[in-house]
């Protein structure tokens, strides 16, 4: 387990990982449980009843899963997700223990019937309350990264579980083993109320529903859910999918037991039998999960991949039309112990995430509280009228898991439309959230992106080949080189660049080709690409480019030179740049200190720091970007009085970030005073560079230092804000929550005295203006500090409501603290929600703007200063 | 009260600049010009270049869409704290209004390629413009609808 722990480590946070810790070891007791029952269930009934009864029950399933979803859906929103939970674990165990009760009596065998209807819809509701359960504990990020772990213990607990019922039911017999599910519902019961009583209650999402009818309300998502699927072939196909493949897999099951019942008369051997296909079925899944699926979609695409749930089930049908039915209940096994949950599952939820989030709510809950239980009802209803004849069910079987198979194919094509159609919108999604959008390796997709590409819209193309780069990598490459033949120059060079990171040597004669009709700039960066390479085809132009008159290509040709490790090569290349960096031409030095951010050179460093004398904002910032890349510290008083010169006369951002940059390099204290200076720039990618140096520095003077200038308002507001952020990473999590209630405090006695203020003068009106923007922005940072302790959803929407004009929301929100255990933060914060005068003490205006002008926010003091002058 | 109070204040209480902090508003005060016009002159004529925008700070001026510069058909009639012209800091069109100055009045005045070094040295101020523009289009469409409905 011990990879298990590393992932558990590397993905949840500090506060988090002892919640994964109980929610793995409930799902684990849950998980075992259930599966006990269910090999249990069907031992017990099958025994008594017979198959035959079977269909019986797949109505009752129908009916009593619909009715539990509607229950549930009309609780959900309205009561603690751990409520819910206790009563659903607690309803399971005191009916368990009824239910075993009434087995030792002469009506026993009724108990059966019931027993599996209990543990099916469990299983089914508990599976569906889990998520949300889980999700309360943790942000919407979090809750999706952490979930699968989490629920890894249920698969270990239903593998567990099987080998149990495998061990324990020749010895002890099946309906004694119901005491060891009944064991672990207790067990579980006891860790729900245990871990509440330590931990308090899970926070209430903001969308808790008051009044209203509840049921009228989950009718009507219901409604929703049917509303989407007329909308989008994508979930009316996957509707259709599942209905065809929920009576497959009834059928199916109908022909397994059927074949068990026959083959293992003595109820214990088929008990063992029951355990032992979950065993190893669960195992079997488990590895697949984490080794194949993964591989598996990632080559074949999802698409592919959601046609081999059909497929097998239609092979597993079609082994029941043969005469050995044994090995065909076997194969039929494999198909829904490992099949569903190593292929379908994955790929279905792939193939939702097209969906936006609140469409894939609805969908579930319509999927569980009809399509589902109307699937079952017809699966109940077949069986019982072609049960009696000879391949009736099986026949019908496989005419239904082909249906299922075709729904899914017109599936697989509308969740192709629905990406492409969506297209559009993402060719302007920055690059880092293209990237963790799941690839998406299919044919048609790339058809239509290459199609893109031929567009005349040069945005656009640049646009296209972004995604066709991220989605296909080296695959793009010979697309984006055949697009450059007829796009502009600069167009040209943006593909070169987004084919550079994924092109190989394989592509080195198309590559060159490609030079042709390049001008100078475009041919210095195909030809950059190709020396960093080390190309062997492109060695040959190293000397071209050094004896050329285009600066840039000189630079990339010394760039080839030094590259390739060839000494003649290496020392012309030197020559030329000890030429260049001489040259009084800014174009060329500009380009041999560009050369010298790739490959720095600290024999040069001399006329890199000289470089730093001149005015073109252009040369300065490759003359910076060389110092960085040199990594040498900056000790030269010259050179340090000039970066910071150069930084507080530049207008351009990047001229700025650059000196930033260089900044990091500055020795002890003048490194801290000039990034403290950097922390407060109106460019938010300057202060993240100012602020990522300054966490790096690690040292607890740092911390101080910083603390001390937001004190005093060295720092301004947008400094201040990343002084946070750089705080969280070098100080305990109890001296956040100090900061923050520092700030929320001047945040409430703001608000009071914004309160206080006549606004029938000029004065009056401008410190209310400013004092009530000083109240949301100190509120602001008050909990954007507190957002970075373990309370985060809490936090944000307490954010988002104290700026909101909706009153509505703010008391939804004070409702929503009732459940906060920092009492000391909750107060801070329902003060800011609900406003109380006289609570610090001062109750004139007069007194307040005394205390504003003296202050240590300058600009609020001098406001204040204008209203005590009028 | 200060001089640059004052601007703050007119500043803030435009629809272009309500949603811009009070700290970055004052920057763009300080980039301000100032100038003067006389009853019966006019500020700018239908299909003049936009390069600046204008907020009146004392003074009564009239807006006409009539390329007839005696015409008195004014569409609006604009007073203190009233801001115009602001359109044309953001794309290239040429005037769509003439604006004839009723009453003797001071304008300040803010120019395109000051505004945008500000925007770019001070994104936090473009965001502020953006919730202003927006709030805005956000009531014309109200009351397209309205009117609509109507």
């Amino acid at each position: 387990m011990g990879w298990y722990r590393s992932f558990v480590l590397s993905l949840a946070r500090p506060g988090e990982r002892l919640a994964l810790a109980y929610f793995f070891l409930l799902l684990f007791l849950v998980g075992a449980g259930l599966a006990i029952g269910q090999g249990v269930a069907n031992t017990l009934f099958l025994k008594r009843f017979g198959v035959e009864n079977l269909p019986w029950i797949y109505f009752g399933q129908g009916v009593g899963l619909a009715a539990a979803s509607f229950v549930y859906a009309t609780l959900s929103d309205r009561v603690l997700p751990e409520r819910i939970l206790l009563a659903i674990v607690g309803a399971m165990t005191g009916l368990l223990l009824l239910l075993w009760v009434l087995g030792q009596t002469q009506w026993g065998g009724w108990s059966h019937p019931l027993l599996y209807l209990l543990q099916v819809i469990a299983s089914e509701i508990l599976a569906l309350h889990f998520t949300l359960y889980i999700g309360s504990h943790f942000d919407a990020e979090q809750s999706k990264r952490l979930m699968p772990l989490a629920l890894a213990g249920s698969q270990l607990g239903e593998v567990s579980g099987g080998l149990l019922l495998a061990v324990g039911a020749p010895v002890v017999g099946p309906a004694n083993m119901m005491l060891l599910w009944l064991l672990t519902g207790t067990l579980a019961l006891a860790l729900v109320r245990a871990w509440h009583r330590r931990h308090g209650a899970t926070r209430r999402s903001n969308s808790v529903r008051r009044g209203g009818s509840q049921w009228t309300q989950t009718l009507y998502q219901v409604r929703q859910g049917i509303g989407f699927a007329r909308k989008s072939p994508l979930l009316r196909n996957s509707l259709w999918t599942i209905y065809f493949t929920v009576i497959s897999l009834y059928m199916l099951s109908y022909l397994i037991k059927d074949a068990f019942v026959r083959e293992f008369p003595r109820a214990e051997d088929l008990a063992a039998v029951f355990g032992m296909v979950t065993f190893i079925g669960g195992s079997v899944a488990f590895l697949a999960q984490t080794l194949i699926t993964p591989r598996l979609i990632d080559r074949l695409g999802v698409r592919t991949v959601s046609l081999i749930f059909p497929l097998s089930t239609l092979f597993a049908l079609s082994m029941f039309l043969m005469p050995w039915s044994l090995f065909a209940a076997f194969v039929g096994t494999a198909n829904r112990r490992v099949m569903l949950p190593a292929f379908r599952n994955p790929a279905r939820s792939l193939m939702w995430q097209a969906l936006p989030d609140y469409m894939q709510g609805r969908v579930r809950g319509l999927t569980l509280a009809v399509v589902a239980p109307t699937a079952m009802l017809t699966a109940g209803l077949l069986v019982e009228v072609l049960r009696k004849l000879p391949g009736g069910i099986a026949g019908l079987g496989v005419a239904v898991a082909l249906l299922a198979w075709h729904f899914s194919r017109l599936g697989n094509k509308a969740y192709m439309d629905t990406i492409v159609n969506t297209l559009k919108e993402r060719l302007f999604v920055p690059s880092d959230q293209i990237a963790r959008m799941p690839p998406v390796r299919d044919n048609r997709f790339f058809a239509e992106l290459v199609l893109g590409l031929e567009g005349n819209d040069e945005v656009m193309v640049e646009g296209y080949g972004r995604i066709l780069v991220e989605h296909f990598g080296p695959r793009a490459v010979p697309e984006l080189l055949r697009r450059m033949d007829r796009a502009s120059q600069p167009c040209r060079d943006r593909l070169v660049h987004l084919a550079s990171d994924h092109v190989f040597e394989q592509h080195a004669g198309v590559w060159l080709q490609r030079l042709k009709g390049c001008d100078a700039h475009g041919r210095a960066s195909m030809l950059g690409v190709a020396f960093r390479a080390r190309w062997t085809q492109a060695q040959p132009h190293v000397t071209e480019c050094l004896e050329s008159s285009n600066p840039r290509l000189v630079a990339c040709g010394i760039l080839g030179g030094l590259a390739y490790g060839d000494s003649t090569l290496r020392t012309a290349a030197l020559e030329r740049l000890q030429k260049m960096l001489g040259s009084n031409d800014d174009a060329s030095l500009t380009a041999a200190l560009e050369m010298m951010n790739v490959i720095p050179l600290p024999e040069f460093r001399p006329v890199v720091c000289q470089a730093l004398d001149k005015e073109v904002p252009r040369l300065l910032i490759h003359a910076l970007r060389a110092l960085d890349a040199l990594g040498q510290p900056i000790v030269e008083a010259a050179s340090k009085s000039r970066v910071i010169e150069i930084y507080l006369g530049a207008t351009e951002w990047p001229l700025r970030a650059a000196c930033v940059r260089a900044m990091g390099h500055f020795p002890h204290p003048a490194r801290i005073d000039s990034l403290m200076l950097a922390i407060d720039d109106p460019q938010l990618q300057i202060q993240k560079i100012a602020a990522d140096l300054l966490s790096a520095q690690g040292a607890s003077w740092v911390a101080e230092k910083l603390l001390d200038a937001m004190q005093t308002w060295m720092l301004g507001l947008r400094g201040q804000a990343a002084a946070i952020t750089v705080l969280a990473d070098m100080l305990p999590i109890a001296r956040i929550r100090g900061i923050a209630l520092l700030y929320l405090d001047t945040a409430c006695r703001y608000s009071e005295w914004f309160s206080l203020i006549d606004v029938t003068t000029h004065q009056g009106q401008l410190l209310s203006t400013v004092l009530g923007e000083r109240v949301n922005q100190m509120a602001d940072l008050g909990l954007r500090a507190l957002a970075l302790g373990p309370d985060r959803p809490t936090v944000e929407i307490v954010r988002a409501a104290i700026t909101s004009d909706d009153r509505r929301q703010r008391m939804r929100c004070l409702d929503l603290l009732e459940d906060y255990a920092d009492t000391e933060v909750r107060e801070h914060m329902r003060r800011l929600l609900h406003p109380v005068v006289g609570a610090h003490g001062l109750v004139t205006v007069e007194e307040a703007a005394i205390a504003l002008a003296r202050g240590e926010d300058s600009w609020l003091a001098r406001v204040a200063q204008q209203w005590r002058t009028a | 009260m200060e001089r640059f109070f004052e601007r703050l204040l007119l500043l803030k209480k435009t629809g272009t600049f309500a949603d811009v902090n009070t700290d970055d508003l004052g920057v763009v005060v300080a980039e301000l010009g100032e100038e003067a016009f006389s009853a019966g002159e006019r500020v700018f004529d239908i299909g003049d270049p936009s390069d600046r925008m204008y907020l009146v700070e004392t003074g009564k001026l009239g807006v006409s869409l009539s390329g007839d510069p005696r015409t008195t058909d004014f569409v609006s009639v604009l007073g203190p704290g009233d801001c115009f012209g602001e359109m044309g800091l953001f794309d290239d069109e040429p005037r769509s209004a003439t604006v004839h100055v009723l009453d003797d009045a001071v304008l300040l005045t803010l120019e395109r390629d000051k505004l945008k070094g500000l925007i770019l040295g001070y994104p936090q101020l473009g965001l502020g413009l953006l919730r202003g523009m927006s709030r805005r289009l956000r009531g014309v469409n109200q009351l397209l609808t309205t009117t609509k409905e109507e």
